[in-house]
């Protein structure tokens, strides 16, 4: 008995050192870790509010946010909303929410661009993404994505999602396509290819990943799930 | 719901095999696959060690995060998953001396098979209920059987064939190893969400 | 007997006795990250940090853990210091934290690592478990980035994304691809080391 309790001790003793130091470190990189983090969102923001198309700043440069307050200037809450848990809201299939606050910048001439972050999980873990919606004349489209989180899918498969040119496969989405809800072409039941990638991307919401991503659905279906949960969001909250 | 877990736990066994898909609890499935017994022993162990610890884990998850002590969450974890595999070491040598005997070094190092650890992680980095951690916990213990007991079938059949000097051994089982998981990945798109 | 030199004790873990090759520990992240040549090297190298400083560690506390607790207690300390690099890279080399992202947790479940523990940090000083760490990292990073060269350059016809073939065998990147892989050159290894031993035998 006083064996087991004397190994027993022993046993907490160093996982309470182990602790002890570990919380120490912790101190120390959580100052770095939320700045890296930030740093990371804040370039997210200026690539989502980049033009697909012409290249150039949805808002003036001036406006891009470059710390923490200035990024705050421009939370959105719309009414009917409570973030809880960090998350404002829930997709009604289930399968995708979105992070809150969400983001909401005003373009020259007065049309409103929503960027919010949207999650869905992954194979491994969850998938973030942030994406900008811009609200003009013509309806809502979706202008850009940048895939922030992708830690916990498969190096060489799911991972891929990382790739630039991966990303812009998603982008930009048409009213209409976002009105069919996004897909993954394996989920559609179509491969397009050439010119029709880019048409039936814009018109009917079909991601084609299938060619640059082969053998890892779940990834880009986690992202496409995760922008309908803020497409949906939008409409909820009157924008679209 | 229903329909949900039936993916969960198809999607464990079958889909994303932990051995064979996802690359965890190579080490075992490597080192106690030579006899049918032992790999059978081994399973029964693992699973049943995989379904407590996921329980377990998955509770304490929840303390780490309300006292905002996430970066515990791994030493918690292994140590949860270290005590589990000394409480099943001390009853197999009660109960079944032989079986404790044949599994030798293996038995302790249950705690190191990286499939335990990382199904802990998985449950809580995917955002499983508890129902959910369970039914995937018993679909991960259930598809690494299937593959080890699979694979011993196959050894031991093996053991009988003329196999080129430099193959034997550790590298023909990997070659196996590698169409056994060609063999599975028949199984994707079996269920769709 | 004459104790070995410390520079046989760094070599050790490259040839005689690789990690993977050899003793065949640490399967698991071999075969997951080593789906190109530059994953593999970026496991490797976070596997011998923490190697490393576990060794050095437990070599220092040898002599204060009873021997009853000691794989738990070995266990601690491996997760220790995977929790710290892990939070130590997210803080301050962020870029290249993310690219590792999935890879770090898995070290701790890296048998080589506790196998060293028990081997050779608990009974040997602090210099030469420091070595053997290090050796066996770097054993582990070499033919990490073996595999991974062979996967990435069948799999997608490049090694370290520098494009060299057109010959894109998919199934090279996907799970059968890496025991396959891993199957072939463990063949190889096992015939330059019959072919040696024949060569020894026939001198004698």
């Amino acid at each position: 008995m006083r064996d087991y309790l004397k190994t027993g001790i022993t046993l907490m003793v160093i996982t309470i050192i182990a602790a002890l130091v570990l919380s120490v470190v912790y101190t120390i990189v959580e100052e770095p870790i939320a700045n890296a983090e930030l740093g990371a969102k804040l370039a997210a923001i200026r690539n989502v509010l980049t033009d697909a198309d012409s290249g150039e700043l949805l808002i003036a440069e001036e406006s891009i946010p470059e710390t923490a307050s200035e990024l705050a200037e421009f939370e959105w809450f719309p009414e009917g909303f409570t973030a809880s848990e960090g998350i404002i809201y829930q997709a009604v299939d289930s399968q995708g929410r979105v992070e809150s606050p969400a983001y909401k910048f005003l373009k020259d001439d007065g049309s409103e661009v929503f960027v919010a972050i949207g999650i869905a999980v992954g194979y491994g873990g969850d998938v973030k993404s942030m994406a900008a919606f811009v609200k003009d004349s013509d309806g809502v489209h979706l202008n850009g994505i940048k895939v922030l989180e992708y830690s916990q899918e498969t190096p060489g498969l799911g991972a891929n999602i990382a790739n630039d040119s991966v990303q812009k496969r998603f982008y930009p989405i048409d009213s209409q396509g976002l009105q069919k809800s996004i897909k993954v072409d394996k989920d559609a039941g179509v491969t397009p290819i050439g010119d029709q990638i880019d048409i039936r991307k814009r018109e009917d919401g079909i991601v084609t990943v299938s060619d640059v991503m082969t053998g890892a659905t779940i990834t880009p279906r986690a992202v496409a799930f995760s922008l309908n949960a803020i497409s949906e969001f939008l409409e909820k909250a009157g924008v679209r | 719901m229903a329909t949900r877990l039936v993916f969960i736990f198809l999607s464990a066994i079958l889909i994303n095999n932990f051995v064979l898909s996802r690359f965890l609890g190579i080490c075992p499935f490597l080192g106690v696959s030579k006899k049918i017994d032992t790999a059978v022993g081994m399973s029964i162990a693992v699973t049943f060690v995989m379904i407590m610890a996921s329980i377990i884990t998955w509770l304490l998850n929840i303390l780490l995060d309300m006292l905002s002590i996430p970066f515990l969450r791994t030493i918690v974890f292994i140590l949860i998953i270290a005590t589990l595999v000394q409480f099943v070491e001390i009853f197999l040598k009660k109960t079944s001396p032989a079986l404790y005997d044949a599994l030798g070094i293996f038995l302790p190092l249950i705690t190191t098979n990286c499939a335990i650890l990382g199904l802990a992680l998985l449950n809580v980095q995917q955002n499983y209920t508890l129902l959910e951690t369970i039914v995937n916990s018993a679909g991960a213990g259930l598809g690494f059987a299937l593959a080890l007991i699979l694979f011993s079938t196959i050894r031991e059949r093996m053991e009988l064939s003329e196999i080129p000097e430099p193959f034997r051994g550790t590298a023909i089982a990997l070659i196996t190893a590698g169409l056994l998981s060609m063999a599975f990945m028949g199984f994707q798109g079996l269920v769709k969400l | 007997m004459m104790a070995e030199s410390k520079f046989s004790v760094l070599t050790n873990g490259i040839l005689k006795q690789n990690p993977i090759f050899i003793q065949v520990l640490g399967m698991c992240p071999t075969l997951a990250t080593t789906t190109s040549a530059e994953n593999g090297l970026g496991m490797g190298l976070a596997t011998t940090a923490v190697l490393a400083m576990s060794n050095i560690t437990i070599s220092l506390v040898r002599k204060l853990i009873p021997d009853k607790i000691r794989i738990p207690a070995y266990i601690v300390i491996i997760a220790s210091f995977v929790t710290m690099i892990d939070m130590l890279m997210h803080g301050f080399v962020y870029d290249l934290w993310k690219t590792l992202g999935l890879f770090i947790p898995l070290i701790v479940v890296n048998c080589i690592i506790l196998g060293r523990a028990e081997a050779y940090a608990s009974k040997n000083n602090v210099l030469r478990s420091f070595l053997d760490g290090l050796g066996m990292g770097l054993g582990f990073t070499a033919s990490l980035v073996l595999l991974g060269s062979v996967r990435e350059f069948l799999g997608n016809g490049s090694i370290f994304n520098y494009h060299l073939s057109d010959v894109k065998m998919f199934a090279m990147i996907l799970p059968p691809g890496a025991f396959i892989a891993l199957g072939m050159l463990a063949a190889f290894f096992n015939y330059l080391g019959i072919r040696r031993s024949k060569a020894k035998k026939a001198a004698k």
